[in-house]
């Protein structure tokens, strides 16, 4: 009797280990735990290099324990996408990372800033999904986001500051503010509801009004991406090809014009066919960005080592260079891996979207983030001429951050509302299958 | 550290980096491939999701065959461009016809682009003001098409086939389940007893001539029903179903009714202020309730049955349900899932 009673709890102790490693097995739980292990070891190891600091063992605490809460916890309290959230993430924490390994030996501190930004940017991603998780009637709020946008897209014109040749910045008591960032997401909102409800023309002018002002501004990086996803959404939703393909022809004529009017960008287009000739003076970003890729290599030159600083605006723009010379070229192509996953993932979100707004939004968000991506590291590539944009979640600035977490906001809103529906249709298919013996779909 | 220590130990650890970087790549993209294949086999098996309904052709000319069905997405356009959602290659249809769009209690809204012809029972749409709704069996005409619309389970609207328009429906309250009063479901009741009766006492007749190889006398007129009377336990149970004479009722005729599946409409056929039954009490029925069968005689008259008439492609197993089955399904649902009340 008492060997029974022994075999039986140890194959219960059994049932119970295989359990728990069911559970261990689970896809996000081997995510973050390799992402925790690589911020953790990375963040070590920089911050033995010279002199050692303590914010650097902060950091290597901190920053593996926010992405655990970020991605393990928050979607505790909603049906958040944990793929979508763990990628995000980890790019945000690349960022401070690669930010606080150029900050050593600099006397700056824009890891340490960009830490808190992200914390702000996660807080915009909440507002995001909350408003489209939870916001049913958008016919007056869509008419004051659109009234506070333009408001804010011709506020640059009139007390902005003009910086690298564009005049997008507007200081606000000591705190620099790029409207054109923030109103990206308002962009999605007014696109996604007027052509959801199949009305043409408040989107059109309002696209067209954001596009005359980034003109004004000489912010041709941030209308190339305003521009490519209006179409895109607008080819989506209509399916018309000769007016879209009017439309990317009318975007070429616009490029020409803007070549024929702009000095800056004329620059910019002869450095992009030959940086080499403008070495020592305009050219001189894009060729140290192209000979530190080179000098990294297939491996890199190490963290910490190198000198990524010699790279004008290493920051920013050209943070995509300063990350394949610390961690090679392989590496770079896993971040780009990364992104492509993330937009992948997006577009599968917009697709199971159940109405037209959600999938629109989705798209729209995905859509801006991936023309983003290509046309910077195209730029650091010298793929495509060189265009102020930043790196999404990588490159330090905190408006960025912020609304790029706000289009991943958006995107987690529609995939929670597709996971409703999801818990909806399965709880049919469960009330049919008592009654009728269906078979029994699968847990998700 | 000393630098050219550090330097050593970088230059190792770029190879852990890259391998945890490889790590992350992959299992991101494996945890990416893995949810796909789950929504794909999700999608097997309930291929339904994210559909409301169907839309069955009843009359397509000749360009679409009578009975194809189109699956109802919530949203979406109708025309002759294959990128709309339901594509319909007919003369007279738009290449961008209508859009529609599932409000909940509602229905289905349906607006043309532009000024594109539309009908929805029998209702055009040219020169209103307010969308039309299509509820559940509406019908919809676009070029020389008719199309019927069958919403799924779970999926409520107003009722079948209304001819309304939005400003009515915006103002009625919903629905209930269909109650009749005491007085109605007594004469509905004695109405149906009459006829099997009468339908009883000829077949008696028959029985008796045929037994007697006589010929049929006339049926006599309808006596008022009496109570069913209890046979005593010593009463030989007679070996014809006719043998209880011409009067009498010798078995249970709502114990019949039901296992012939007659009155299965139990769910929302009940008198007013009875509760719904519990689906544990479902099976043996007290004997003094009884549930008639619906009897819709607007539908009996129309040209069209819902039910269509076989074909020689068979069709597919929806274009079969029937109003009262759909019907039915879609109020257990209802009431099972939600408790009777709306999803919010």
């Amino acid at each position: 009797m008492s060997k029974k009673k022994n075999d039986l709890s140890r194959a219960q102790r059994r049932e119970n280990e295989r359990t728990a490693a069911k559970r261990r097995r689970r896809p996000d739980r081997r995510l973050v735990s390799a992402m925790m292990l690589f911020f953790f070891s990375a963040f070590l190891l920089i911050s033995l290099n010279g002199e050692i600091r303590l914010d650097g063992f902060v950091l290597a605490a901190v920053v593996p324990l926010m992405l655990y809460i970020a991605i393990m916890w928050m979607p505790r309290f909603f049906p958040a996408d944990k793929l979508l959230l763990a990628i995000a993430n980890f790019l945000c924490a690349l960022g401070v990372l690669v930010l606080y390994v150029t900050d050593r030996g600099a006397g700056t501190s824009r890891g340490v800033q960009q830490a808190m930004y992200y914390g702000v940017g996660i807080l915009a991603m909440l507002v995001c999904i909350l408003l489209v998780r939870y916001v049913r009637r958008w016919d007056f709020l869509i008419a004051l986001i659109m009234l506070g946008s333009a408001g804010l897209m011709v506020l640059p014109l009139a007390i902005g500051t003009e910086q690298n040749g564009a005049t997008n910045w507007i200081v606000i008591s000591g705190i620099s503010l790029q409207p054109s960032e923030m109103v990206k997401i308002a962009l999605l909102l007014i696109l996604g509801w007027y052509m959801s409800q199949h009305r043409f023309w408040p989107w059109f002018l309002f696209a067209g009004f954001c596009l005359l002002a980034l003109m004004l501004q000489k912010d041709l990086g941030t209308a190339l991406i305003y521009y490519t996803t209006t179409l895109f959404l607008f080819w989506a939703t209509t399916g018309n090809l000769p007016l879209t393909g009017l439309g990317v022809l009318g975007g070429c004529g616009a490029a020409v014009a803007g070549y024929q009017m702009f000095a800056h960008v004329k620059k910019r287009v002869a450095i992009w066919r030959n940086p080499w000739l403008y070495y020592e003076t305009s050219g001189y970003q894009m060729v140290q960005a192209l000979m530190a890729i080179a000098s990294g290599g297939l491996f890199g030159v190490g963290l910490g080592l190198g000198s990524p600083r010699v790279i004008p605006v290493y920051f920013s723009d050209a943070i995509f260079a300063v990350i394949c010379e610390q961690f090679g070229i392989l590496f770079g192509v896993l971040v780009l891996v990364m992104y492509v996953i993330l937009i992948l993932r997006g577009a599968s979100i917009a697709n199971s979207a159940r109405s037209s707004f959600h999938a629109i939004l989705a798209m729209g968000a995905t859509v801006m983030l991936g023309v983003q991506t290509f046309v910077i590291i195209g730029g650091v590539m010298k793929l495509i001429p060189l265009t102020g944009v930043t790196m999404p979640f990588v490159s330090y600035g905190g408006t960025s951050l912020v609304s790029c977490m706000g289009l991943i906001g958006l995107i987690q809103g529609v995939s929670s509302v597709n996971q409703d529906d999801l818990d909806y249709d399965y709880q049919i298919s469960r009330s049919l299958q008592e009654m009728y013996g269906m078979p029994e779909a699968e847990e998700y | 550290m000393p630098d050219h220590v550090y330097e050593v130990v970088a230059q190792a650890a770029r190879y852990w980096f890259l391998f945890w970087m490889a790590l992350i790549a992959w299992r991101s993209w494996r945890w990416y491939r893995k949810d796909g294949r789950a929504a794909k086999k999700r999608l097997k098996l309930l291929p339904d999701a994210g559909f409301v309904g169907e839309m069955v052709v009843t009359d397509g000319g000749d360009e679409i065959a009578r009975g194809t069905v189109y699956p109802v997405p919530r949203e979406g356009t109708l025309g002759l461009a294959r990128t709309n959602d339901l594509y319909l290659p007919a003369e007279g249809v738009e290449r961008r016809h209508l859009w529609f769009r599932y409000e909940d209690q509602k229905g289905l809204l349906v607006e043309p682009f532009g000024k594109n012809p539309l009908n929805v029972d029998g209702e055009d749409f040219e020169g209103r003001r307010h969308p039309l709704y299509m509820a559940h069996g509406s019908q919809l005409t676009v070029g020389g098409i008719r199309m019927r619309l069958r919403l799924f389970a779970g999926f409520e609207s107003v009722g079948h086939a209304p001819r309304r328009d939005a400003a009515e429906i915006e103002n009625q309250p919903r629905p209930e389940a269909a109650a009749l009063s005491p007085e109605q479901f007594a004469q509905m009741q004695q109405m149906v007893l009459e006829q099997m009766q009468q339908a009883y006492q000829q077949g008696y007749r028959q029985a008796m001539a045929q037994q007697s190889a006589q010929p049929v006398q006339p049926v006599q007129p309808v006596q008022p029903v009496q109570p069913v009377q209890e046979q005593p336990q010593e009463t030989v149970q007679p070996a014809c179903a006719y043998d209880g004479g011409p009067d009498a009722l010798p078995y249970d005729m709502a114990q019949i009714a039901r296992e012939e599946g007659m009155v299965d409409n139990s769910i929302y056929m009940r008198p007013a202020g009875q509760k719904k039954p519990e689906p544990a009490s479902r099976e043996p029925q007290p004997e003094t309730v009884f549930y008639p069968p619906v009897m819709d005689e607007e539908d009996d008259q129309e040209e069209e049955d819902w039910v269509l008439e076989p074909q020689e492609d068979a069709l597919p197993r929806s274009a079969y349900v029937g109003q009262d089955e759909a019907e039915r399904a879609k109020r257990e649902v209802w009431d099972k899932v939600f408790g009777g009340g709306s999803r919010g």
